[in-house]
């Protein structure tokens, strides 16, 4: 049988996992690497994602996006706010389509992540030695219907039938209650890269029920990072201050601060290195753990309503928490762990990697679709609670925060005025009162009511939020007798069509994909070597004959040739041989280095 | 378990008479395999719900045809609101009135006894309104805030009797069953109202509108 893959798509990094024996297992990408960072890059037309195109973020700021997790399923009134710190250039087309403009093409959110969907496609393909083709995608548990959307989207223009949309801590327990096998009530604390979320989760016999989960989509390390380079850039003189409030300066600050950040995970202190492009000398700016945490505090102290907020909607006091759950990178911060375990007051779990645990649950999931695992069950919540306008532009909640998805409720609506033809309805998603204060997930009209005294037309509508807590709405007109239903799928602003354009486009590019991507990494081999080759040539000095250099030195001209060309097999055939025309060398290069190594040992001694 | 969702011959996943007055529909109570009682065990209502949900989720018609995969998703649904409705007390009882009288609302009414003071509430708060910062006015409506709380604690505990009674008259105990539910209502009338208006005394001491900055 195919297998089913889980996928955690995150803000910063991504993962993919599968289920193979009862154990989930992390599926590596080449070189053993287990993270993907979130990054794409376009050079020349051709993408690159992860560690390479993270690369190109500190020479080439302008060609490569990132987080772009918190684009998704977004317009770009949501997103004034995050533009003020990102370099992208967004526009909207047409009206309510993001797009992003990069290297001179434009590009909607969902199909960035599907370049990282398709990376982590080819890491489980290749590990696996067969295709796959469907997958559960993990989301933050407080990700709006838009946002889960265009993840699913993502998905299928990745080439990737998405099974499942999973929650992300409530992924995270299930790897846990699988590690565990532990009974109670549980809390998980889940910071990202973008994203926040806090899940109050019921466990027994084996059926994982979330009671309520709450969080924030805008809060993560990225605000961490964002707020660590300002303050360094507030440290620096004048001049090279401006050159930092620039885009390609501003970058070079933000990876310095990440980089601060995680050091003072596990140190007391650093010193933070900044150097600007184009721009002499370096920065050096001391940090300590203390001073870190004065800037963060106010960022950790946004984490910890949306807690106190899930316990109130779940029914219980802190102290009734009998185990709390770290996850996401974010939680190996000291002064996190501190606060978490401060409001529940009790250890937290880090058994797992907090990188991780998301994806390994996302493979349970999987495998419980599959039909593998069959003693787990997961019950998950909508997040958000989901209503129609009504009068005054008041919203009217029909299917409240945190119901045991799926779930569906019944509405009827009627005409107000004699022969009216049509009914507006207005679907919303939130927590506030007025209508304006909500997220409108979909507008839409009754159309082709037989005209009939006000008041006496009945058309019920039934709004459904399946599994993936993603909602469809369906109308009958009862009293006409008219059994006709409409369908209708909220949308973020791409249509059924566009989607199914780019998915169509994904299939022929894949063919040219492979081969752009066998020759670019063929050449990166092929420039690792000649890197390796002229090191080693200039260590050996008088050790090497003048007839085997030479022979070395053109079997390198040979390679660098066929770098230059496009085709993989040449490239790799004459790393071959230049591998073969070395042998001796690496072994006098070895020997010389064994013999140091033993004649230290005998000074020593 | 000889449940209406599955054939008893195969066990495979059949369609639900959901309208409330179609022929054999299921209602909150059926749905979970319960009587109508309004005391319910908590455990014993949490395990049925496990029970059920491990029978028709979605999960486990992922490699079923559409059809099956489509009535799980309804079936589960149901169980789902099922388990919402019974597992609040309040909500359970309003449930249950619904079904035994047909009426779908059961709309906020001031208990007769309290409809003089709580004129009397309204002007204080149309006064504390005017004058925000006055202490004296401040403390008198916590004060009367308060006196809401032990007339709703007091209301909780009526209807904690009223429901016994009323299990007892399902059971056979001959106590006259319209009669219980009216009064019923008439205390989850009363409730409602106390509940409002004792929300409506916060919103006015914090100082806030009534609608905006509101959350449901």
């Amino acid at each position: 049988m195919p297998k089913i893959v889980g996928i955690d798509l995150g803000t910063t990094n991504s993962l993919v996992a599968v289920m193979e024996g009862g154990r989930p297992r992390i599926l590596p990408g080449p070189g053993g690497r287990r993270l993907l960072p979130s990054i794409v890059a376009f050079d020349g037309g051709r993408e690159t994602m992860g560690e390479d195109a993270r690369r190109r973020l500190a020479t080439h700021p302008a060609d490569v996006i990132y987080s772009v997790k918190r684009f998704m399923g977004r317009g770009l009134a949501d997103l004034q706010e995050e533009l003020k710190f990102f370099p992208f250039h967004l526009m909207e087309e047409p009206p309510g389509v993001v797009r992003i403009e990069i290297a001179g093409r434009r590009f909607t959110p969902p199909e960035i992540s599907a370049l990282i969907l398709g990376e982590l496609k080819r890491w489980a393909e290749a590990d696996l030695g067969e295709s796959v083709s469907q997958a559960v995608i993990t989301v933050p548990a407080y990700f709006n219907d838009s946002q889960r959307q265009a993840t699913k989207d993502a998905g299928r223009i990745a080439g990737l039938e998405v099974l499942r949309i999973v929650n992300e801590p409530t992924a995270a327990s299930l790897a846990y209650g699988l590690h565990q096998r532990k009974e109670g009530l549980i809390a998980v604390y889940d910071l990202g890269g973008g994203t926040f979320d806090i899940s109050i989760l019921k466990l027994q016999g084996g059926i994982f029920e979330v009671l309520a989960t709450n969080g924030d989509t805008h809060l993560g390390g990225d605000d961490m990072d964002r707020r660590l380079a300002e303050w360094l850039a507030g440290q620096m003189s004048g001049t090279r201050r401006a050159k930092a409030a620039q885009a390609d300066g501003w970058s070079a600050v933000r990876l310095a601060a990440e980089a601060a950040k995680c050091a003072l995970s596990s140190d007391e202190r650093t010193v933070v290195e900044i150097a600007l492009p184009g721009e002499p000398g370096i920065d050096r700016i001391p940090l300590t753990r203390a001073q870190l945490e004065s800037l963060m505090m106010p960022i950790v102290e946004r984490t910890l309503d949306p807690c106190r907020l899930a316990l109130r909607d779940a029914g219980v006091s802190p102290d009734r928490i009998d185990e709390v759950v770290l996850v996401g990178g974010m939680t190996r911060m000291p002064l996190i762990r501190r606060r978490v375990e401060e409001l529940f007051g009790r250890r937290a779990h880090t058994e797992l990697n907090p990188d991780e645990v998301v994806a390994l649950g996302a493979a349970v999931q999987a495998d419980i679709l599959a039909g593998g695992t069959r003693d787990l069950l997961l019950l998950d919540v909508n997040p958000l609670s989901l209503g129609i306008e009504t009068l005054g532009g008041v919203m009217s909640v029909l299917i409240p925060r945190n119901t045991t998805i799926p779930t569906s409720a019944k509405e009827s609506f009627t005409t107000s005025v004699d022969g009216q033809r049509t009914v507006d309805i207005h679907v919303l998603q939130g927590e506030r009162e007025l209508v304006a204060d909500n997220r409108s997930l979909a507008r839409f009209q009754l159309r082709e009511i037989d005209p009939m005294p006000a008041g006496l037309p009945k058309i019920e509508l039934t709004f459904m939020i399946d599994a993936n807590g993603i909602l469809s709405v369906s109308a009958k007109e009862l009293r006409s007798h008219k059994e006709q239903s409409i369908e209708v799928k909220p949308s973020y602003g791409l249509t059924e069509d566009e989607v199914t354009r780019m998915v169509e486009a994904s299939y022929l590019h894949a063919k040219d994909d492979i081969a752009r991507r066998n020759l670019i990494e063929a050449r990166n081999e092929a420039e690792m070597v000649l890197r390796a080759t002229g090191k080693a040539l200039a260590d050996a000095g008088g050790l090497l004959a003048q007839a085997e250099r030479t022979a070395i030195e053109a079997a390198a001209a040979e390679l660098r040739d066929a770098v230059r060309g496009e085709e993989p097999l040449r490239i790799r055939e004459r790393i071959k041989r230049l591998d073969e025309t070395t042998v001796h060398l690496a072994g006098v290069l070895l020997g010389r280095t064994i013999q140091h190594v033993a004649e230290q040992q005998t000074e020593r001694s | 378990m000889g449940e209406a969702w599955l054939c008893p011959a195969c066990g495979a996943i059949q369609p639900l008479p959901d309208a409330p007055d179609a022929p054999g529909a299921i209602d909150d109570f059926a749905c979970l395999g319960f009587p109508r009682h309004l005391q319910l065990d908590e455990r014993l209502l949490a395990e049925r719900f496990h029970e059920r949900s491990r029978l028709v989720h979605p999960d486990f018609f992922q490699t079923k045809s559409e059809r099956e995969r489509a009535l799980s998703l309804e079936v589960s649904a149901r169980v789902n609101r099922a388990y919402r409705t019974l597992r609040d007390p309040i909500e359970r009882m309003g449930a249950l009135i619904r079904l035994e009288t047909g009426q779908r609302e059961i709309a906020a009414k001031a208990p007769a006894d309290l409809v003089e003071e709580i004129f009397e509430l309204q002007e204080l708060r149309e006064r504390a309104r005017e004058q925000p910062g006055d202490p004296q006015l401040r403390e008198r409506l916590k004060m009367e805030q308060g006196a809401l709380r032990q007339r709703l604690a007091e209301l909780d505990k009526e209807l904690q009797q009223l429901s016994a009674r009323w299990d007892r008259a399902v059971d056979g105990g001959g106590a006259d069953k319209p009669a219980l539910i009216a009064a019923m209502r008439d205390r989850l009338s009363g409730r409602q109202y106390l509940i409002n208006t004792i929300d409506d005394i916060t919103i006015t001491l914090e100082g806030r509108s009534d609608a905006k900055d509101r959350r449901h």
